[in-house]
């Protein structure tokens, strides 16, 4: 950084608009991974997944026994999905608690959901108790 | 090849800290988890690695800001267009204000230039020191392109107070919560006091890290030889 670089602050050059419950719904639809945020012994933890919605449109996603994921089971998880672009990008956030699932009808059937953590799959579910989502807006 | 997929075929590896750091290095957006009232919480940032932490600004008044030290997570993917393969990066450590805090590192990186679309050089500056990095690489080879850069290079100034804390705190093989705990001190700041070279903490705390560590205030000064029989 130069030392002549301008004290004055530039405006801001973004903008964030909150997304519509229907939209971020669909924006879940449209993405593959995202991360689950657990807390383990006080902290907070953050795992890459693989996912995939249920007919109820909850969040579907597998993992192996015994990991810090399967320990997230009954406690309430965060899961982000997020799709940062050159102009802007947005963000959906969605607050549940993860509960085991055996039959799990799931909407978009992918392969090898677990690729993420490995494993042998233990598949847990959130269902929703509150999706809220962000876009970045830059005026061109 | 889906279902060939299901059966559990895909591949893990683990990174190194060698190639996490040139990840990190490689990537501007991230995501912080933190715990608020017993929730996790994740929040997309834009980052930029430098001095070993990742350096982000965010809004005055949420929960990173202020001098509090906040366990954190952070976390940076590059997954895929198919989501089955692809590389992640995660950071366990401690987040703190590097704005309020006046020492040599900290001032440096107040000048780091970090990419935001929505932030000004006037919102606060947030460090997260590292604790542990691990990464994965899933599904595919590692990549054997672009040669790995220079390692970073451990900042070892010459007999500097945050590096004999270390050292000292090594040779007597005790964890940083261990040291923490004992001089009752938080072991974020610690952590913040071992990677920043300039900080001076005051006598107080100066002390109950001496006893915890089993050596006098003089002796991390630098102000003093070590004692004999003292292996460090």
């Amino acid at each position: 950084v130069s030392a002549t670089r301008a004290r004055r602050v530039p405006p801001r050059s973004a903008e964030v608009e909150e997304i519509p419950d229907w939209e971020c719904r669909k924006l879940l639809g449209s993405e593959r991974v995202g991360r689950l945020g657990v807390v383990v012994g006080g902290r907070p933890e953050i795992f890459p997944v693989n996912y995939s919605l249920d007919e109820t449109g909850a969040v579907v996603f597998e993992t192996g026994p015994g990991t810090k994921l399967a320990g997230a089971v009954n406690d309430r998880v965060v899961f982000e999905i997020d799709h940062p672009t050159e102009r802007g990008g947005w963000s959906v956030v969605v607050h549940g608690v993860a509960q085991h699932t055996t039959a799990a009808s799931l909407r978009f059937p992918g392969p090898a959901h677990a690729s993420w953590v490995g494993g042998r799959p233990y598949t847990l579910r959130i269902h929703p108790s509150r999706i809220s989502g962000r876009r970045l807006v830059r005026p061109s | 090849m889906n279902v060939e997929a299901d059966t559990g075929q895909s591949t893990i590896e683990e990174l190194d800290a060698k190639e996490c750091r040139k990840l990190l290095r490689s990537e501007s957006y991230g995501r912080v988890a933190v715990v608020v009232e017993g929730q996790p919480l994740i929040f997309p940032v834009n980052y930029r690695f430098e001095d070993d932490a990742v350096v982000f600004r965010t809004n005055r008044g949420t929960k990173l800001t202020g001098a509090e030290f906040s366990r954190v997570a952070f976390e940076v993917d590059r997954p895929a267009a198919n989501g089955l393969s692809g590389w992640s990066v995660v950071i366990q450590g401690w987040a703190y204000e590097a704005t309020d805090l006046l020492d040599t590192r900290s001032e440096h990186l107040l000048r780091v230039p970090v990419p935001s679309a929505l932030r000004s050089e006037n919102d606060p500056l947030v460090e997260i020191l590292a604790e542990r990095i691990t990464g994965r690489r899933v599904g595919t080879a590692p990549d054997a392109d672009a040669a790995l850069p220079a390692p970073s290079v451990a900042r070892e100034g010459s007999g500097d107070l945050s590096r004999r804390l270390m050292l000292r705190r090594e040779a007597l093989g005790l964890s940083r919560e261990a040291v923490a705990r004992q001089a009752r001190i938080d072991p974020g700041y610690l952590l913040y006091l071992e990677r920043h070279a300039g900080a001076s903490p005051g006598e107080e705390t100066l002390a109950k890290l001496a006893g915890a560590l089993r050596t006098s205030p003089d002796a991390l000064r630098g102000a003093e030889a070590p004692e004999q029989g003292e292996d460090w």
